[in-house]
């Protein structure tokens, strides 16, 4: 080989060496720039709504066939926390929302899921100002006994009608429980919990009544009805064409069977979207 | 809306929690990375196929709009190939009927596995080897060339 053909390979390949590193050295600063941007310090709004969906709103053929209309559905909710959490919370784990970042709306709120008609926007809680930007990717809030208003005394508060051919009853049931909900995600036709400088962002607490009630529209061997009362439970401690119980009386009157269904689905109410979450029972 | 002092009771009875950790329904939605792509896999709670479920996947480099749209098939089955340059993080939304569950999906095991290479792309480390052969070719001609030199003057 001769001396020029080695410098002219030589020469070619620190050349190689050298576009090839300043490339990755680009992509890499690239990289870093964008993380900085994403990492800068800022904040936005994050809005918190409630939605009770909108069969609560209009109303819904129960799985044994009642057609159920609510006047009033209050839940009073306290402890409404989001979190921004890294690895995203699975509520299937059963563990507790550790969160890099997290936000709470202080306040005790008693919401009347059924306002509105079906098209109704979810009921708008509170807005939080200047909360870091990010994914806000898990939430939590519990579910208490209301002190005052219509629905003293408890968390869950039913103030429905509930028709079958010519059975009509006035409907009014109460939970005195108290719950805590963790979420992770919102599951839903969009994506939520996206802070943006210079937008709001937004998180919903979702209420699942059909949990209690199932619903006609289901096949009746899916796992919602099968899990669901129904109303003829209820139906059958009718009063002069009114129903009014909370869980207290309830025990006593239901079988031991129904009750215990009642207990555990209630603890499934609270969702974001479809998204699940984990239950305890704190009260 | 009402403010009370029920908050602080709240709290204390935290310390009463009595767990219920209890679903009830919804999906179970799993993956898995099979060479370039993610496969998922999603059933109802009692084990039946999410059939015609409706897939939304998101990049993590635009989390908030979808990067596919898809549809699992008859077993509740939907894949895609990601494209590492966009991101390494992938979340997978399935959605069927009033259930659905959404998967967080971190392909940086993979990207590990090729950063034990030392980081470097194909061509870098082509070219690096072209390099180090080369070193051994020079120092092997360095010396050739030496002893032909001592050779003619001896």
């Amino acid at each position: 080989m001769s001396k020029g053909t080695a410098v002219l390979l030589s020469a070619w390949l620190v050349l190689g060496l050298t576009f090839v590193s300043c490339g990755a050295d680009e992509a890499g600063q690239d990289a870093q720039e964008i993380t900085e941007d994403i990492q800068q310090e800022t904040t936005g709004e994050l809005g918190f709504t409630a939605n009770g969906e909108d069969f609560v709103r209009s109303g819904f053929i129960s799985s044994d066939g009642w057609h159920i209309t609510f006047r009033h559905l209050y839940v009073t909710i306290t402890g409404v926390t989001a979190y921004q959490t890294d690895p995203p919370y699975d509520p299937h784990s059963g563990e507790e929302i550790i969160g890099d970042v997290l936000v709470e709306l202080n306040g005790v709120f008693t919401i009347d899921l059924a306002e509105g008609d079906e098209n109704a926007e979810p009921i708008l809680i509170g807005i939080l100002d200047d909360v870091p930007a990010g994914h806000y990717n898990a939430i939590s809030w519990s579910m208490i006994p209301s002190t005052e208003g219509p629905s003293k005394g408890y968390s869950v508060y039913i103030d429905a009608q509930a028709e079958k051919g010519n059975q009509s009853y006035n409907v009014r049931l109460g939970v005195e429980t108290g719950y805590r909900y963790s979420a992770g995600e919102f599951v839903g036709d969009v994506r939520k919990g996206f802070v943006i400088p210079g937008e709001s962002g937004e998180l919903e607490m979702t209420f699942h009544f059909d949990h209690i009630f199932g619903d006609i529209e289901e096949p009746a061997e899916c796992d919602l009805n099968m899990m669901a009362l129904g109303f003829d439970p209820f139906a059958e401690l009718m009063q002069e064409g009114t129903v009014e119980e909370d869980l207290t009386t309830l025990e006593g009157k239901i079988s031991a069977e129904t009750y215990a269904k009642l207990v555990e689905v209630l603890c499934t109410l609270g969702h974001t979207g479809e998204g699940h979450c984990h239950c305890a029972i704190i009260l | 809306m009402c403010n009370n002092p029920l908050k602080s009771f709240l709290f204390s009875a935290v310390l009463l929690i009595l767990s219920a950790p209890v679903f009830g329904h919804g999906a179970l939605v799993t993956w898995e990375v099979l060479e370039d792509s993610v496969h998922i896999s999603a059933l109802f709670d009692d084990g039946q196929p999410m059939d015609k479920a409706q897939v939304s996947v998101f990049s993590g480099a635009a989390p908030s709009v979808p990067y596919i749209i898809g549809m699992t098939d008859e077993h509740g089955e939907f894949a895609f190939m990601p494209d590492k340059e966009e991101s390494l993080n992938w979340d997978v939304q399935v959605r069927l009927a009033g259930h659905g569950d959404i998967v967080h999906i971190s392909l940086a095991e993979d990207s590990a596995a090729d950063a034990e290479q030392g980081g470097f792309s194909t061509l870098q480390i082509v070219l690096m080897s072209a390099c180090v052969v080369w070193g051994f070719i020079g120092t092997a001609l360095f010396f050739t060339s030496k002893r032909e030199k001592y050779n003619a003057h001896t």
